[in-house]
């Protein structure tokens, strides 16, 4: 009879001693030093991902691209849904390169970046190829997007009603495009009124190429024969007009990653996008290059 | 057969003989799992520094990164804590001859070291957020006994017992899994939907009209989202029960039978149509086509829209399960009712639906919680701006308004989004109970 008890006293000894070791010792474990061994490889190799605005999303695939054709081994992946995840995926961990084309908000703690300004890109207002108005003023532009103009007959137009399309709220687009207009001397932050609104830049486009009556803001460097981009106080949108700032309605393409990050693959790309040949993709691609 | 008395001793010697075999392996198993003291289990690179932890460690020790001790997440240590005592408990109990209850703790001891897992992504968090840029987590050899071992243990151990009732508990095995999921969500639901709501305040989160999150102050008020996905689900229902109740009353009861074998394929085809494909095709034809149709009225992305895209998707959901109930009704009822001089017509709509409605109630709930749930095909033809749904103006329902922001939400804007979808899924409640209800309450007329 006693023999039936032993086995489970001594697993319940077992277990009481294990919690009592537990409890005494609280030990810090020390890391063994790999980087000086021999036979550590110098190519660079693993997956590289950049996250954030959409309108950045054909400059980053480019690069991303030319950058893998030079170093086999390494993948970079482009994603994401605005400039808004671009800082909470650095963050998070979940991209090493956040992409912005916009600045980086106080809120977003821009001190826990290190922010390169990797070209400027033209905001372009969008049209329908059919639709005869050619040019407004920032003012103009401003007032249609608060509601304070509504149909197209006040800017030279038809008579219709015109369709604002913008984009959501954390789309880096919508916000240097809000920052930027005034009316009457105060941006549109907060002011503007939507009819509708998307989530990329394509959807926009898309937006305004089937609707006669509709205006958008995109980026210059997504507009294709679909749409029309008007002038801005006389002032035609293209990559020499940004460069010189003629065309004030632009705004910086930002990669941020971490700050004081050691990644030796983001390290790499960075300096291939500010070299001549990065620089050319940039430009190819419709931005300005920061650095030409 | 009857169903075997479970117990080592109720069975025949030489089964006993086998049974007791499989016991003391299983006890030895168990035991066997101490070792994952002193194994390696995890194994983590920090900017090129190496980190291995025994089972040991990972209970008591903590890490110096970058001249920083850390110490290890509760989500670490408690796993393994689970597994040691599961299985020394498991190993105690088959000591007592319970070899049932010892089986059940065993596998309780490998869904402990499954939960290592999520310890680990912890433990990766804190890492990066002490400024470690290059993380690279492995699990080593430690880990793998920790999995396999008591599992092994467990299948042994309920083996022991027979076979019928190992059967039994791999049944139970089965439905844990299913509960344990929904279980899951609705839980982690609760945890990061109800705090948003409470600092908020559920009567501004459920009534507030003004949705901005963004903005100086945020304002958090979904009233104008929920009345979007309830409007877009009521037209979907209205447009679609109809139309898909009389193809079914047509496809059972009328259609001749080659007309059947064109129907009936291309309603199934309509049912596996991916809903990605459904927004594109609202988008390129539907919108367009209300635009031109009512061209002062609307930009196309508006309410309407979105109810014809619901209407169409949840079309083959009623037609299927319409058909279904409408054939199960006995033939006897239609046969009395034309020999009492009803025309088939009127057989149909006076006998045999009536006599199909539950079944056909569960249809309509069916398509109802696909409407409702419906994220990739709405975002885009509704236009998305938050505004009171007119059926020509841009609507932004709830599932779309979870979709839109995700990406890059955080704090309690991330927390507010939950809170949507906890919303959801009282929807989804409320019409399961209402159907149950309707339900019996038609079972119930049906009995008099």
């Amino acid at each position: 009879m006693k023999k039936k008890w032993l086995t489970p006293v001594l697993c319940a000894v077992l277990v009481c001693g294990l919690l009592l070791a537990a409890g005494c010792s609280n030990s810090a474990v020390e890391g063994e030093d790999l980087s000086n061994q021999a036979g550590a490889s110098t190519a660079l190799s693993g997956t590289l991902n950049l996250n954030g605005s959409t309108s950045m999303a054909e400059i980053s695939n480019a690069l991303g691209e030319a950058f893998m054709a030079k170093h086999e081994g390494v993948t970079v992946t482009v994603g994401g849904n605005g400039s808004g995840e671009g800082p909470t995926s650095v963050t998070s961990g979940t991209a090493q390169i956040g992409l912005l084309s916009r600045e980086v908000k106080e809120s977003e703690n821009p001190d826990t970046f290190d922010i390169y300004t990797i070209a400027y890109d033209g905001i372009a207002m969008a049209v329908n190829p059919n639709n005869p108005v050619s040019n407004l003023t920032q003012e103009q532009i401003g007032q249609i997007y608060t509601g304070e103009i509504t149909n197209w007959s006040e800017v030279g137009g038809k008579d219709a009603k015109i369709v604002v399309v913008g984009r959501e709220e954390g789309s880096g687009t919508r916000g240097a495009f809000e920052e930027l207009i005034q009316v009457n001397g105060e941006t549109v932050e907060g002011k503007c009124q939507y009819a509708n609104v998307y989530n990329s830049t394509g959807a926009a486009k898309q937006a305004v190429a089937g609707n006669e009556n509709a205006i958008a803001y995109i980026s210059l460097s997504a507009v294709d024969d679909t749409v029309k981009a008007l002038q801005v106080d006389n002032v035609a949108p293209s990559e020499s007009t940004v460069k010189d700032g003629s065309y004030q309605v632009q705004r910086p393409f930002l990669m941020i990653t971490k700050k004081g990050t050691t990644n030796e693959l983001t390290k790499a790309f960075l300096e291939f996008v500010n070299s001549d040949e990065g620089q050319q993709i940039i430009a190819e691609n419709g931005a300005v290059p920061n650095q030409a | 057969m009857n169903a075997q008395p479970s117990g080592i001793l109720r069975q025949p010697p030489r089964r006993q003989t086998l049974a007791r075999t499989l016991c003391i392996i299983a006890f030895a198993l168990g035991l066997t799992v101490l070792c994952v003291l002193f194994l390696p289990v995890l194994n983590g690179v920090f900017n090129n520094i190496s980190y291995t932890l025994t089972g040991y460690q990972l209970l008591t020790a903590s890490l110096r990164v970058n001249s920083t001790v850390l110490a290890l997440p509760l989500s670490l240590r408690l796993p393994v804590a689970g597994v040691l005592l599961c299985c020394a408990a498991g190993c105690a109990l088959l000591a007592l001859k319970k070899a049932q209850a010892a089986g059940a703790l065993y596998a309780g001891g490998a869904l402990c070291a499954v939960m290592l897992l999520s310890g680990s992504a912890a433990l990766q968090q804190a890492v990066a957020s002490a400024g470690v840029d290059n993380i690279a987590l492995t699990m080593r050899a430690g880990f793998l006994l920790a999995l396999m071992l008591p599992l092994l243990a467990a299948a042994l151990s309920l083996l022991s017992t027979g076979l019928q009732s190992f059967a039994k508990s791999v049944f139970l095995a089965a439905a844990c899994v299913s509960i344990g999921a929904v279980a899951l969500i609705c839980i982690y639901m609760v945890l990061q939907g109800a705090p948003a709501i409470y600092q908020i305040g559920p009567k501004e989160f459920l009534f507030s009209t003004d949705w901005s999150p963004t903005a100086e102050q945020p304002s958090y008020g979904i009233a104008y989202m929920v009345l979007a996905s309830v409007f877009g689900t009521a037209g979907a229902v209205l447009l679609g029960v109809p139309v898909g109740l009389l193809t079914a009353v047509f496809l059972a009861e009328l259609a001749p039978r080659w007309l059947c074998g064109i129907v009936r394929p291309a309603v199934e085809l309509l049912a596996g149509i991916p809903s990605v494909i459904f927004g594109f095709f609202g988008m390129r034809v539907i919108v367009p086509g209300l635009r031109s149709l009512f061209p002062d009225r609307t930009n196309g992305d508006s309410l309407l829209a979105v109810i014809l895209i619901l209407a169409m998707m949840i079309l083959p959901t009623i037609i299927n399960v319409s058909q279904n109930a409408l054939e199960a009704v006995p033939s006897a009822y239609k046969e009395a009712s034309l020999a009492l001089g009803n025309t088939h017509i009127g057989t149909i709509f006076k006998v045999q639906l009536p006599a199909a409605k539950s079944g056909i109630l569960a249809g309509v709930i069916l398509g109802v919680g696909r409407a409702i749930g419906e994220t990739m095909a709405i975002i885009m033809v509704a236009g998305n701006t938050v505004s009171f749904p007119r059926l020509f103006g841009a609507v932004r329902p709830l599932t779309s308004g979870i979709a839109f922001e995700m990406g890059y939400a955080t704090g309690l804007h991330r927390q507010a989004l939950f809170g949507i979808g906890l919303v959801l899924f009282l929807f989804l409640m409320l019409i399961n109970i209402l159907f149950t209800w309707i339900s019996k309450k038609g079972v119930g007329e049906g009995e008099k």
